[in-house]
């Protein structure tokens, strides 16, 4: 029975790893390459589910359609919590919905709009931005131009705005 | 097998109501309806499952066997639930940098003017909206003019906080 609840909670076990190396290689690294010490994490993470499920799982004496069918929801356990916690750290990141309540946390007496967008303009908004996907790679900057640098984001751009008329229908562009 | 079958079958429930919903109207408060499609759907379903081993024996062989089933089952739903509900969170708000991209890559290879993000750089299509939808989401409150945290809004953003400041990174946004 023990076996049965560890094998459960392998995809768990597997996340508190990927947390906890995440942050450690991230901070070890120097504040440099967050993307790096996520994708370093995440390895980690399912090498340990993976690792702890299959011992799990040969305690239980399973027959092997089941064995490879627990494998696999492991799997796709650890890799959609894996997948929301890189989104965490993404929002907290480019989030504008977090950026404008740090901010009202850091002013006890609370924020007008004027003062909100004083601290937070649409302005400062592109321009962090456009500095992140120059770093990135994702937009180059030539001859006073723009230019798409990664096909990356532009793919994903894509998807998105795929997503949101499937989501939406018509009202998607309003 | 009975995992990722009933597992799969409760997400997709779940997405379906989700399509027929917002196509039909849209709630104002997104996430959290979408949050309370899935947990209900995964209590609803799990719950019948349980009932249904009690009272019919001669489907017992197709349903959840044991607690570390049921439990798998949650697990795996609710790992596919926060997937698809953060996603969502990205797909909702038309996002800045996508808008950026699209821009970009609308140009082709002329490329796009540098001056042409002003137009996009406005208060009332970046900002504003963002605080109504706070306000909606029941984060932040107006008090004479000022807004500030709700509860629910504070726990929310200190979990961002705390785990920036644990990395040692800057304000995001």
């Amino acid at each position: 029975m023990a076996a049965e609840y560890l094998q459960v909670l392998a995809p768990v076990i597997g996340l508190a790893v990927n947390v906890f190396l995440q942050v450690a290689v991230f901070r070890m690294s120097g504040s440099s390459g967050l993307l790096k010490s996520v994708v370093l994490a995440f390895a980690a993470g399912f090498f340990a589910t993976s690792s702890i499920g299959i011992a799990a799982l040969s305690a239980c004496r399973l027959a092997p359609a089941d064995f490879l069918a627990l494998s696999l929801a492991q799997i796709i356990t650890y890799s959609a919590l894996g997948y929301s916690y890189f989104h965490f750290i993404n929002l907290g990141e480019t989030a504008r919905r977090v950026r404008i309540l740090t901010e009202v946390h850091n002013a006890p007496g609370g924020l007008s709009m004027g003062e909100i967008t004083r601290r937070y303009s649409a302005k400062d908004m592109i321009d962090i931005r456009i500095m992140r996907l120059l770093k990135s790679g994702q937009v180059i900057y030539k001859n006073g131009v723009y230019t798409i640098g990664s096909p990356v984001l532009l793919v994903m751009s894509k998807a998105v705005t795929m997503m949101r008329r499937v989501i939406f229908g018509k009202r998607a562009n309003g | 097998m009975r995992v990722l079958f009933y597992g799969l079958g409760i997400f997709g429930i779940s997405v379906l109501a989700h399509l027929i919903i917002w196509r039909v109207r849209p709630p104002r408060r997104g996430i959290n309806t979408l949050l309370r499609i899935f947990f209900g759907s995964l209590i609803g379903v799990l719950s019948g499952l349980a009932v249904l081993s009690f009272t019919c024996p001669c489907v017992r062989e197709v349903l959840p066997k044991n607690l570390p089933e049921y439990l798998q089952i949650a697990l795996f739903v609710v790992s596919l639930a926060f997937s698809y509900v953060i996603t969502y969170t990205a797909v909702e708000a038309q996002s800045p940098s996508i808008d950026m991209v699209m821009k970009i890559a609308a140009a082709g290879p002329a490329g796009l003017p540098a001056g042409e993000f002003d137009e996009l750089a406005a208060d009332e299509v970046l900002v504003i909206p963002r605080v109504t939808d706070l306000l909606n989401d029941g984060m932040i409150y107006d008090e004479d003019g000022k807004y500030r945290l709700t509860g629910n809004g504070s726990m929310f953003v200190k979990v961002f906080i705390l785990y920036r400041k644990l990395l040692k990174l800057p304000k995001g946004g």
